[in-house]
């Protein structure tokens, strides 16, 4: 075995087991969690196919793991989970969720399985079009950052707000280069990727804000029993799976592995209407869905990440720009422009097959652990979780994480631009809808078309 | 989730949390993982020719005393949830919601073999629309 496989078996293994995990405590998002534990891969020195691997499995995983506490607890897993809440508690209601969660992870297998070949195809076909492309770059982000911010909740005043965050990032990074001789990046992706947790303990800080604070009693969970179907069980997704719901995941698939602009949540909905509506039986109306949805999340998060990095090497979707950034820009091991002004990062570092070879094999490793564990101990698990490991021990860790990686970057400057803009990203999505997602493409446009504009 | 006034705690990050022992979690775990980082990086720095490579290790020694700082306070301080098995969907209450939502015995029949196969297996058919069908 070449050294670039072994790395790629080992870092994707432990991919799936750590997002295994994190998938399991719900609540957790995507963008806090996939990113910088990525980007601490990438700085670690891992190899890139070790790199690639680690992200597809633990991003598969995580997909895997959320649906547990999505359909067993009622509690979305995540940020990209929310739009199968409601089928999910629908079932619950009918006795189903065991059912829900075996749909859901048999349509996120089936779909990742599909997505890979399909994006790194696409992308095939895209990359003769890279060099134009990359040329009018800076000018692209401006517009994708607009349409990013236009599909966010926020709307207009995400589109609004891309410019005085842009300039803020500017002004930042150039008191940074002012003091230490280098420009920040990865403080920048802390800050915006940890916002909505810096706001939430600015304001338990604050004496006026505490009191704006939701206060509740301890926080009752109920675990769905898992019977039902008795001690049957068996992993084929296929046999998980009728027919048409095979044929369904498999098309919604497809047909959203070839895009890269829409936002997950945008397509899973999408998706999600497109077959329901097509679907008398509530029964077979609900448990179609929870394959599609969680099937089309998966292929538009694997397409988002591998299209943009597969044909042109920059961040140009919400998800290449969010939980998979580190891929693209994670200085000084990956530069989208570099001291050449090029591209250097995984985009230049692996050929196509090596995209297509690696990925899969981030899936397989994910169906292999993941998938059979998820199915047979995800009751157990998710209520020793839920039980054992209290939020403030996470949030502990998740903070020092932050404190650690940033002094890192630049020492307590870096931790200071970190913290700033964890403040200001986080009010802008929690007063105005403005996404993280936006929020990285703001800090793209301050990076690259900035500089062009003001000369 | 019920809101309960009297009761101490607040929600950050989606969840319950107790603000004292949120504050005593973080102290910790940065306390542990930031000197841990300083320290490391001053000793691999000193016994790691490749300047990068040093901060890589302290990178690593650092997070991992954030984990370890986390294992701790998850030991020191419980979750503030309360656990409590839901009960399992009645039968007629859960057929009835099915109905509800359009699930009649009429759009049962359409359905292939194998749909009303797995129906079947969580109760979710009556008996009689099954005999009537048959």
């Amino acid at each position: 075995m070449t050294p670039d496989l072994l790395w790629a078996l080992g870092m994707g293994l432990l991919g799936a087991v750590v997002f295994a995990a994190i998938g399991l405590v719900s609540g957790t998002d995507e963008t806090s969690t996939l990113a910088p534990v990525t980007l601490l891969v990438v700085l670690l020195g891992v190899p890139p196919a070790g790199v690639l691997t680690f992200f597809i499995a633990g991003a598969v995983s995580k997909h895997m793991t959320h649906a547990i506490p999505t359909t067993l607890l009622g509690i979305p897993g995540d940020t990209t989970a929310v739009p199968l809440l409601d089928d999910a508690t629908a079932l619950r209601r009918l006795g189903a969720p065991h059912i829900a969660l075996r749909k859901a992870l048999a349509g996120g297998l089936v779909a990742a399985l599909i997505a890979v070949p399909v994006a790194v195809g696409v992308a095939s076909l895209l990359a003769p079009l890279a060099g134009p492309i990359k040329t009018v770059a800076p000018f692209v982000f401006g517009a994708a950052a607009i349409f990013v911010g236009y599909f966010s909740p926020g709307r207009w005043a995400s589109v609004a707000a891309i410019v005085p965050f842009a300039l803020l990032v500017t002004g930042l990074n150039t008191v940074a280069t002012d003091q230490l001789d280098k420009s920040l990046s990865i403080s920048f992706f802390l800050g915006i990727a940890i916002g909505p947790l810096v706001v939430d303990l600015l304001i338990t800080s604050s004496r006026s804000g505490r009191r704006t604070l939701e206060r509740t009693g301890p926080r009752p969970f109920w675990l769905a029993p898992d019977g039902g179907t008795g001690r049957r069980w068996i992993p084929n997704p296929l046999r998980i799976l009728d027919g048409r719901q095979t044929a369904a995941t498999a098309a919604a698939a497809g047909v959203t592995s070839t895009t890269f602009m829409l936002s997950p949540v945008a397509a899973t909905v999408l998706a999600g209407e497109i077959t329901g509506s097509r679907i008398k039986h509530p029964y077979r109306r609900l448990t179609t869905l929870m394959a599609v949805k969680n099937g089309t999340t998966e292929s538009t998060y694997l397409a988002e990440t591998l299209i943009p990095l597969v044909a042109f090497g920059l961040p140009l979707s919400p998800v290449a720009a969010g939980p998979a950034a580190a891929l693209f820009n994670a200085p000084p091991v990956y530069t989208v422009k570099g001291a050449d002004g090029g591209v250097h990062n995984l985009h230049t570092l692996l050929s196509s097959w090596q995209f297509l070879v690696f990925s899969l094999l981030g899936v397989v490793i994910a169906g292999l652990v993941v998938y059979p564990f998820a199915m047979r101990y995800a009751r157990a698990a998710s209520g020793w979780v839920a039980r054992r490991i209290s939020h403030e021990a996470l949030i502990g860790a998740f903070v020092a994480l932050i404190a650690v990686v940033a002094w890192y970057e630049g020492g307590p400057l870096a931790l200071a631009v970190s913290l700033t803009v964890g403040a200001v990203g986080g009010l802008a999505n929690r007063l105005l809808g403005m996404t993280s997602g936006v929020q990285f493409m703001a800090y793209y446009v301050a990076v690259l078309l900035v500089p062009i504009v003001l000369g | 989730m019920a809101l309960n006034d009297e009761k101490p705690y607040v929600v950050v990050w989606n969840d319950a949390v107790d603000l004292r022992h949120l504050a005593a979690s973080i102290v910790i775990c940065v306390a542990a993982g930031l000197p841990v980082f300083l320290g490391a990086k001053a000793l691999f720095g000193a016994l790691v020719d490749t300047p990068s490579l040093a901060g890589g290790y302290a990178l690593l020694a650092g997070l991992a005393a954030c984990v370890l700082a986390a294992a701790v306070c998850a030991r020191l301080f419980r979750p503030k949830r309360t656990f409590g098995a839901e009960q399992a969907a009645d039968r007629e209450a859960a057929i009835a919601e099915l109905e509800r939502m359009g699930g009649t015995a009429e759009a049962f029949a359409e359905l292939p073999p194998r749909v009303r196969a797995e129906m079947a297996e969580l109760g979710l058919v009556r008996e009689t629309a099954q005999e009537v069908r048959a």
